[in-house]
């Protein structure tokens, strides 16, 4: 299916889900650069909900600060914008699918642990390339599958046989999606990102974290969610509905300058950071 | 509560559309500044721009730089604005926090420190310095409480000059160590003895040293970038040449000794040898040349041969006196203890035997004072008109019982001029070579003395046929302490002053010593005396020489 019948498609479906206010207003502001923290501490403090599944989060291990954060505006210069802008986003769209299409076929909890183990080896990819603005990276990690949510939530039936065909037959979920649908969880995800109005890159991400060549100036950044993908499928992290690992992008292997050294590394490595990310778990579930 | 949707809100969307347009020239006008830093090897002036460029961004109240020590693995303060120093413990924050910002990599606002005279509200913020590999440092900045600077804008432009200034303190840091190591090699190489030259594999000159200068002879060490064939002598040139041709082959050229003439009239023996110069991955950059000084190294030899000498000297002349005074003491004892009161013929016969090495004690003795004399320039002689038949006479008669197995010829004219000479000086040599004679010819034989004159000189011969002396002494003989190592064939006595006090007393006549000889077939010393003046000059002369 062309991808401009797809978007019409799903232009059509009227409760296609949306970001709750504050979520869209924090994006907003987070997008001014001259925003301050008391402006996104502001915004947030409209959904007392979020602000103290927020301030829970942000006292917790995973972000391991020696001290106590108590307000919003105080977590926003602690832990900066973009993870408070990650947090507030991570909790609005798992709150989305949270009451929907949950049907068994699909594990949600094994979802999140897949996508947080991305997120978590796409900052380390991320990290040993020289990389510095890793809070960005790690939501493109948590982020990428959301195509899935949407195709669980509002395609039920068909992806409820994508599913089943991808485990009778053993293929990859895409192949089964492509087989059965004509399109997959990536091009849904990157349409629906962009009705959010994620920040680009992150659209680019979602789209292209299959075929990163394709994302052509945001090649780099596809490329690191790509590389997360298959190495948390090859150490069997979470659920990614198929148990197939699928084939490296060559590109992207050798953009990173990966070697069998570096990789047992990244390992050690993730194996370590994973498991400090299991308290995030509780809060996107 | 009804939340407004912000997107709606076209004022605040077109704001952040010229917000991002601001952002945009803002970041690229400080990449612009950045580069005063990055292109810096000045730390002070690192540090100074950094600072200027963080008041510019947030206009601080005050600020305290810490950088890390690598010998107290700790953050120390390097530097402070805007605050005094009295006051900058009370800004020391917990250890803790500090480390999880540094991990966490981003400008972080905190709690002010409890001792600090700030409000609780005014928070302080940590900005970290990181290079490439490690943490660097912090600023603790703490900031005008009037403004609210905690943006993304600022978050990112501060990261950014962070990051900048980190690399340009790596760098500083790295040149400095490098300019460090540069130097410690410099002192290192400045300090070796030998002269060290190093050229780069398209010859040129890349390190000289002092020493190199000097034993080259060249006007100054200024010829670092050229070619070394262009700044080096000809002569020098050919021998890098060969020596860089076999480092090449083989990877090193061992030592060989040419003659070099820095200077008109000026011959030092250089030695020369070369080795390849390898950087980390084996890859060849150069050679380097070795030069010593083999004059210096010559000089050296010959002091520690004297220095030997002279220890040999001293054990044979110890010997030499122990001998006829143990002698002496044997006879005098049989004589006191042994030998019948009114036995006068034994006594008298051992009394002899006293008497000769008593004698032979005192011309050792003598030759002893000669040689330091000699050493002091105290030795003087007196000149007069003497026949040389009737030193010669004397001389046979002083020496005839001292061997009967010997036949001594002497042939001289009857009518041969008068030396000008010290009569017992020249009865001394006489005494000494006629008796060497006798001496180094222990089977007997014959022993000839001739004279005739030669030109204005009288030359006499000495000649025996005794032991020899062996091609490799002969130049070495006249020298002082100097003993042909015969030992294990003869054991003949001496101290090795001898022929040493007669070349003394020879020259200081001016007069010549020589000698030719063949090992096992004898030795003929041959020397040219001058003779007096015709009128028969009664005046005597005086000589003093030192030697």
């Amino acid at each position: 299916m062309a991808y401009i019948d797809l978007e019409n498609r799903l232009a059509k479906i009227a409760d296609l889900p949306t970001l709750s206010i504050v979520a869209r207003n924090i994006i907003q502001i987070t997008q001014n650069p001259k925003s301050s923290a008391l402006e996104v501490g502001r915004g947030i403090s409209q959904d007392p909900a979020l602000v103290s599944k927020i301030l829970r989060i942000a006292n917790s291990t995973f972000y391991g600060f020696p001290g106590k954060i108590s307000t919003i505006p105080h977590a926003v210069v602690i832990l900066g914008f973009v993870n408070i802008r990650n947090l507030v986003l991570a909790a609005s769209i798992s709150k989305i699918f949270s009451s929907k299409g949950e049907n068994g076929h699909f594990d949600r909890e094994g979802f999140w642990k897949h996508s947080l183990a991305c997120g978590v080896t796409s900052k380390l990819i991320a990290k040993r390339s020289g990389m510095k603005n890793l809070e960005e990276v790690f939501i493109w990690g948590l982020l990428h599958d959301v195509g899935k949510l949407v195709l669980d939530a509002y395609f039920n039936e068909d992806f409820t046989r994508v599913v089943h065909l991808a485990r009778e037959k053993e293929v990859l979920l895409r192949d089964a999606e492509q087989e059965l649908l004509g399109f997959g969880h990536a091009e849904v995800g990157g349409i629906v990102a962009d009705k959010w109005n994620l920040p680009p890159a992150m659209i680019k991400v979602i789209r292209f974290h299959h075929n990163p060549t394709e994302a052509n100036e945001s090649m780099r950044m596809a490329a690191i969610v790509h590389l997360a993908d298959v190495l948390c499928r090859a150490i069997g992290v979470g659920d990614g509905v198929d148990s197939k690992v699928p084939c490296v992008d060559k590109e992207s292997w050798r953009l990173f300058r990966l070697n069998k050294q570096t990789i047992k590394r990244l390992f050690s490595e993730m194996e370590r950071e994973i498991a400090n990310a299991k308290a995030l778990l509780a809060f996107v579930k | 509560m009804k939340i407004a949707p912000i997107e709606e809100d076209t004022r605040f969307l077109r704001k952040t559309v010229s917000d991002l347009r601001e952002e945009v020239d803002q970041l690229t006008m400080l990449q612009d500044i950045s580069e005063q830093i990055i292109s810096n090897y000045d730390f002070d002036q690192i540090i100074g721009i950094f600072l200027d460029i963080v008041k510019e961004l947030i206009d601080y109240n005050s600020c305290i730089l810490y950088l890390h020590n690598e010998d107290s693995n700790s953050y120390e303060v390097a530097t402070f604005r805007g605050i005094s120093e009295k006051d900058l413990k009370g800004y020391k924050l917990d250890d803790e926090i500090i480390n999880w910002v540094l991990k966490e990599g981003r400008w972080t606002q905190v709690s002010p420190p409890q001792h600090s005279n700030l409000k609780d509200a005014d928070l302080v913020s940590i900005l970290p310095l990181q290079g490439a590999k490690r943490n660097l440092g912090f600023l603790l900045i703490s900031p005008n409480p009037e403004k609210n600077i905690f943006t993304q804008a600022n978050v990112k432009r501060l990261s950014f000059v962070a990051s900048q200034s980190g690399i340009a303190l790596e760098n500083q840091g790295l040149y400095s160590k490098l300019s460090h190591s540069r130097e410690y090699i410099r002192n290192i190489l400045e300090s070796i003895n030998s002269g060290i030259i190093t050229i780069d594999m398209a010859d040129r000159i890349t390190q000289i040293n002092k020493n190199a200068t000097a034993m080259l002879g060249l006007p100054s060490a200024d010829i670092i970038g050229f070619s070394y064939r262009a700044a080096l002598a000809e002569d020098l040139v050919r021998m890098i040449d060969k020596a860089k041709k076999r480092t090449l082959k083989d990877g090193f050229a061992i030592e060989t000794v040419f003659d070099y003439f820095p200077a008109k009239d000026l011959r030092i023996p250089l030695g020369l040898n070369s080795s390849l110069l390898l950087d980390e991955k084996f890859n060849r950059i150069g050679i380097i040349i070795v030069f010593r000084n083999m004059l210096a190294l010559k000089e050296l030899e010959r002091l520690r041969q004297l220095d030997e000498m002279k220890s040999e000297f001293v054990s044979n002349v110890s010997h030499e006196l122990r001998s006829p005074l143990s002698v002496i003491k044997s006879y005098v004892e049989t004589i006191l203890d042994q030998v019948d009161a009114h036995d006068y013929k034994t006594q008298r016969e051992f009394l002899t035997v006293v008497n000769n090495e008593t004698d032979r004690l005192t011309a050792l003795i003598d030759d002893l004072l000669d040689i330091s004399r000699i050493e002091s320039g105290k030795f003087e002689i007196e000149l007069y008109p003497v026949a040389l038949s009737e030193i010669i006479q004397t001389a046979l008669k002083d020496l005839a019982n001292k061997s009967n197995r010997h036949e001594i010829t002497v042939d001289i004219p009857s009518v041969l001029p008068d030396l000008s000479a010290d009569r017992d000086k020249m009865l001394q040599v006489f005494l000494n070579l006629i008796d060497n004679a006798v001496k180094f010819s222990p089977d007997g034989g014959k022993i000839f003395i001739s004279a005739g004159v030669s030109g204005k000189m009288v030359k006499c011969d000495i000649s025996d046929q005794g032991i020899g002396i062996a091609r490799k002494d002969i130049p070495r003989i006249f020298e002082k302490f100097y003993r042909v190592d015969n030992s294990d064939v003869y054991e003949i006595p001496g101290t090795g002053l001898g022929l040493s006090i007669i070349k003394h007393i020879v020259e200081s006549h001016g007069g010549k010593i020589s000698v030719k000889s063949k090992l096992g077939k004898g030795s003929t010393f041959t020397m040219l005396l001058p003779f007096g003046s015709n009128e028969g000059d009664k005046k005597w002369m005086k000589r003093k020489q030192s030697w």
